[in-house]
């Protein structure tokens, strides 16, 4: 049995349906989407499941400049969609390195934001994108940015009864690219280390505006200030990114693991940021 | 607890009374006898257990099995019932198999990514198998066969 302490298994099909059920389960409830985390162990903790698949929460849609991604959404679906594609590239990046293509057909993007691995691939797209997060909770709908979301390691901001529904972020309008990068150990493994960054440039080449994400260099996906600032107002090339990208040491405090030591990450992050800072930077200024 | 499922598995109805926190592997392999698929891994890393649920491959052991109700499962015993499929007969003609274990899921895996891209570079078709393990082969006879049964299915003429 791969759950062996779970008696119960719910598959409701609205969303107030579902937090009627989550609220009033006496015991310990999980929310599950497309199970490709939770089923790789015997979770002995649990003793009900609460499936997603049947809320309509599968889509992808832009609305006045806000794409709309449903929390049940596929990467499989994600990797497809033109319109991520378009205004969302690294988003669609990461969603092409995660994993492989079986396991995408049933991840989902609210499942692994939820799952809240600090090296989730879809989080630093989502970080440097400024995404913001809507859960349904029995007090009513709420939003948060990824700055409040995360509190640590597969820990959100999520109690028991509350429901990922939909993550809002910024479409990418003329002048502004987004590229993610990841560094992994085979083609489907977690991330050893993975950046995703955001540019916005001016009229004349000079960066108007940068946003740097890394994961799994810390307790959670952290930002790259000092670099965001120093990026500002600079044309950008190989060179001079190799100075900037010495402020990555700032933001991040990777660890030793199984995976790869804490001076290899470090190593990585600042070579995956000058790759995807010169890829998102050379896209913006194509779409200026 | 169980509950009462309904499922098409291989072109048949399946009526069977499930514990919610069994695996679609487990349904297959242990209540239908459909032993094709291997669990080895049992942590969707090896890919042996790849089955097709609503014309996408899956990796079986991750797969809760309360998911297959209303769905329809191919399995490698579905595949080519009365004349082997294009896959499984170049999969034998071109020796892609050695041990054999991870074949039903390579073949189950390469069949869902030709439906979907039925002319496939052979970048594509290495990159669809991505999650399928195979220690035999190093993956050469696999690819080169996944690539002649395309060419099959679209109708080309055999190499």
């Amino acid at each position: 049995m791969k759950q062996s302490k779970v008696k119960e298994y719910f598959r409701p099909e609205s969303v107030a349906e579902a937090l009627r059920i989550l609220s009033g389960y006496p015991g310990a409830i999980r929310v599950i989407a497309g199970g490709t985390d939770l089923f790789t162990a015997d979770h002995l903790d649990m003793e009900a499941l609460l499936d997603v698949d049947k809320l309509g929460l599968a889509y992808v849609r832009e609305e006045a400049g806000t794409l709309h991604i449903g929390a049940a959404t596929t990467f499989a679906e994600i990797a497809k969609s033109p319109l991520i594609r378009e205004k969302f590239t690294a988003l669609q990046e990461a969603a092409r390195q995660l994993a492989d293509r079986s396991t995408r057909n049933m991840a989902t993007i609210g499942g692994n934001v939820c799952t809240a691995l600090p090296s989730g691939d879809a989080i630093a797209p989502l970080a440097a994108a400024g995404a913001r997060f809507l859960t349904a909770t029995p007090a009513g709908e709420k939003r948060y940015g990824v700055e409040d979301f995360f509190l640590g390691p597969r820990r959100t901001v999520l109690e028991k009864g509350d429901i990922l529904t939909e993550i809002q972020i910024p479409a990418c309008g003329a002048g502004e690219a987004t590229a993610f990068e990841k560094m992994g150990r085979n083609s489907e493994d977690l991330a050893i280390v993975n950046v995703a960054v955001k540019v916005r440039v001016n009229a004349d080449g000079s960066v108007a505006a940068a946003a740097v994400a890394h994961g799994a260099v810390a307790p959670t996906v952290v930002r790259s200030t000092a670099l965001e600032q120093a990026l500002a107002g600079k044309k950008l090339c190989e060179d001079c990114l190799d100075e900037y990208c010495q402020l990555v040491d700032q933001a991040i405090a990777p660890i030793d693991n199984i995976r790869a030591t804490a001076a290899y990450r470090r190593e990585c992050s600042r070579v995956l940021t000058k790759r995807a800072l010169l890829r998102a930077y050379e896209a913006a200024g194509r779409r200026a | 607890m169980k509950y009462d499922i309904s499922f098409i598995v291989n072109g048949r109805r399946a009526e069977l009374s499930v514990a919610p926190g069994r695996t679609l592997a487990q349904l297959l392999r242990e209540d239908l006898r459909l032993t094709g698929g291997k669990v080895a891994c049992n942590i969707g890393d090896c890919g042996a257990c790849t089955v097709i649920m609503n014309g996408k491959a899956v990796k079986s052991c991750l797969v809760p099995a309360m998911k297959a109700d209303g769905a329809d499962i191919l399995t490698i015993e579905g595949l080519g019932q009365e004349k082997l499929h294009p896959l499984q007969e170049k999969f034998v003609e071109l020796a892609a198999i050695q041990c054999g274990y991870c074949t039903p899921g390579l073949i189950m895996a390469a069949k869902a990514f030709l439906d979907e891209n039925p002319a496939p570079t052979e970048e594509e078709a290495r990159e669809a198998i991505g999650g399928n393990i195979c220690r035999c082969t190093g993956y050469v006879k696999p690819v080169e066969a996944i690539m002649a049964a395309a060419e099959v299915l679209r109708g080309g003429r055999e190499r």
